[in-house]
Formats: C-alpha cells, structure tokens, sequence
C-alpha cells in the first residue's frame, strides 16, 4: 500500500518535472511523454471509436495539441487526467462527426492475429494478479467493445475513465438520468453474458 | 449469485483500467515524427473547442464548480451538520446567558 503511494507520488512528480521541461521547450522530455502515455491514449480512443486507424490519428492528434498547447497547461490537474480529459474530447468530436460505428462487431481476437496485444499497463504493479483475471477482463473486453454506443461510451467513461455521472451527462450532452440507466443496462448485459459464458 | 458476479465484475473494471492494447506499429515514433515535422497549418488543430478545454481545465472557478456540483449529497450532508451543530451551539449559549442572568439576578437583589 505504501509502496503504491510512493510509486503513484513518484509517476506524478516525474510527469510533472516532464511537462515543467517540456514547457521550456525541452523536446526531448516531450517524447519521453508521449512513450510513456501513447498506448494509454490509443486504448481509450480504440475503445471508443472501434476503429484501429481512426484510434491512431486519434493519438496523433491528441499529442500533437497537447506539444502546441503544454505551455498553456497549469497544472491544476495531473497531466495524465488532462490527457485522458483531451483524448476522451477528441473522440467524443469525431463520434458526433459520424456514426458508421454504430452498428459495426469488432472483434479483439482478431486485433491480436493484426498483430496488435491487449497487454499489462505499464504502470501496474501487481502483475500476478492480473494474469489471473486476464481471460476474464479480456471477455468483459470484448463485450464492451460491441456494445451499442449509447450503451458503450458511458460505460468507459464511467467504469473505465472514472468519470461522474455529471461529467458523462455534461460530455454526451444527455441527461443524467438516462447515463445511470444506460450504464446499468450495460453492466446488466454484461454480467448476463458473463453468467452465459 | 449476480451479486457476486456484480462484485467481480467491478473488480474486473479495475484490472482492465490498467491494460492498454498494443497497437503493435510502432505508434510512439510516427506520434514523434508528426511533432518533429509540424508546420504553422498544423496549429489549425487548436480549434475553439479545444481552446475552451484549455480555458476550463486552467480555471480554479470552473473546477471549484464542477466539484460542488459533483459532491453535492456532501456539501448538502456538511450543511445541515453545520446547521444543526450551529444551533446546538446557540441554543446552549443562549441557555448559558439565561442562566447567568439569573444568577447575577440573585446577587443582585441579594
């Protein structure tokens, strides 16, 4: 437990002293950020659009507003909250921009033959654990991503992005109480699905 | 049963927090050869909305609101226990205050 604090404490101080360099003009320190967090950002822009393409140019642009814009960043949340604030923005923009996902299957297994790999965060610790709940998160996975968008979005944001409520209402532009019911039929489906399996 | 089921399945949200999926084409070096190649048309990407984005996250007000309005059952909780131990207070304050007027009363007509 404390080892995590430290560790979470010290991921912090380094992004902060990152992003301070990066602010200098250091690009160096810049790239090192983007290693550092452009799975993270491709992940959550994947889950949302399904599109592997789509994801990447999703990456791409999120960093390359964050390199125009760091200078302008304050600080007043963690760089990683504003980075997963920016990349959920993006995608929500090119949701709205079309809707050809809508009814699209996808299937992660066939993500991993493209040669694409669900793989352990970098920043996690207890690898153990997770290679016991691996199969299982990776079918909660899979039925996440082939969920309706209406079902699909709130449930990132809120079980996967730690949004509230509010937040998610806010971003979808809907009202909160039909996010809590979309989210609960999610959970709902899923869990049906996983008492199926 | 489904509540176990429910109980592992939050568990399973958290594990899945942490796994990014490899997209497996070297994604950091093309993400750093666009930054290394940008030119002035690039900043076109800086649209209003992002730009709003930038304003928000950078403003102690609009994040100080947004936790109001996020914590509300708290603050409306931390209310009324401010209210009620504010009563309380004045109700024994006030009962102190009779009490020694009383007693200074007796003094007095003593």
């Amino acid at each position: 437990m404390i080892n995590g604090y430290n560790s979470d404490r010290d991921k912090a101080t380094s992004d902060d002293k990152l992003v301070a360099r990066s602010k200098n003009g250091d690009k160096a320190a810049f790239e090192i950020l983007v290693r550092k967090y452009s799975k993270y950002v491709y992940t959550t822009a994947f889950f949302m659009v399904r599109d592997s393409h789509e994801a990447e140019d999703i990456s791409q642009e999120v960093f390359v507003k964050v390199y125009l814009a760091i200078g302008g960043f304050r600080g007043l949340s963690s760089f990683k909250t504003w980075l997963r604030k920016l990349t959920v923005n993006t995608c929500i923009d090119k949701l709205r921009l079309r809707s050809k996902t809508a009814d699209r299957k996808v299937s992660l297994d066939s993500m991993v033959e493209d040669g694409k790999e669900i793989l352990l965060y970098e920043f996690n610790q207890n690898v153990e654990k997770f290679f016991q709940d691996k199969e299982a998160v990776k079918d909660i996975l899979k039925i996440i991503v082939n969920l309706d968008e209406s079902y699909r979005i709130p449930l990132i944001l809120r079980d996967l992005q730690d949004y509230s409520y509010i937040e998610i209402a806010e971003i979808l532009k809907k009202p909160v109480g039909t996010v809590k019911t979309n989210i609960h039929r999610a959970r709902k489906i899923i869990k049906n699905l996983m008492i199926d399996k | 049963m489904k509540e176990l089921i429910m109980k592992k399945l939050n568990k399973f949200f958290k594990v899945a927090k942490d796994i990014v999926v490899d997209p497996g084409n070297d994604i950091e070096n093309r993400i750093i050869d666009k930054i290394k190649n940008l030119s002035d048309e690039d900043k076109v990407i800086l649209d209003d909305d992002f730009m709003n984005f930038l304003k928000k996250s950078n403003s102690r007000l609009y994040l100080f609101n947004k936790k109001l309005k996020e914590n509300c059952g708290l603050i409306v909780f931390f209310g009324i226990l401010g209210l009620a131990a504010g009563t309380f207070l004045l109700i024994e304050y006030r009962n102190y205050k009779n009490q020694k007027a009383k007693k200074t009363g007796r003094i007095f007509n003593r």
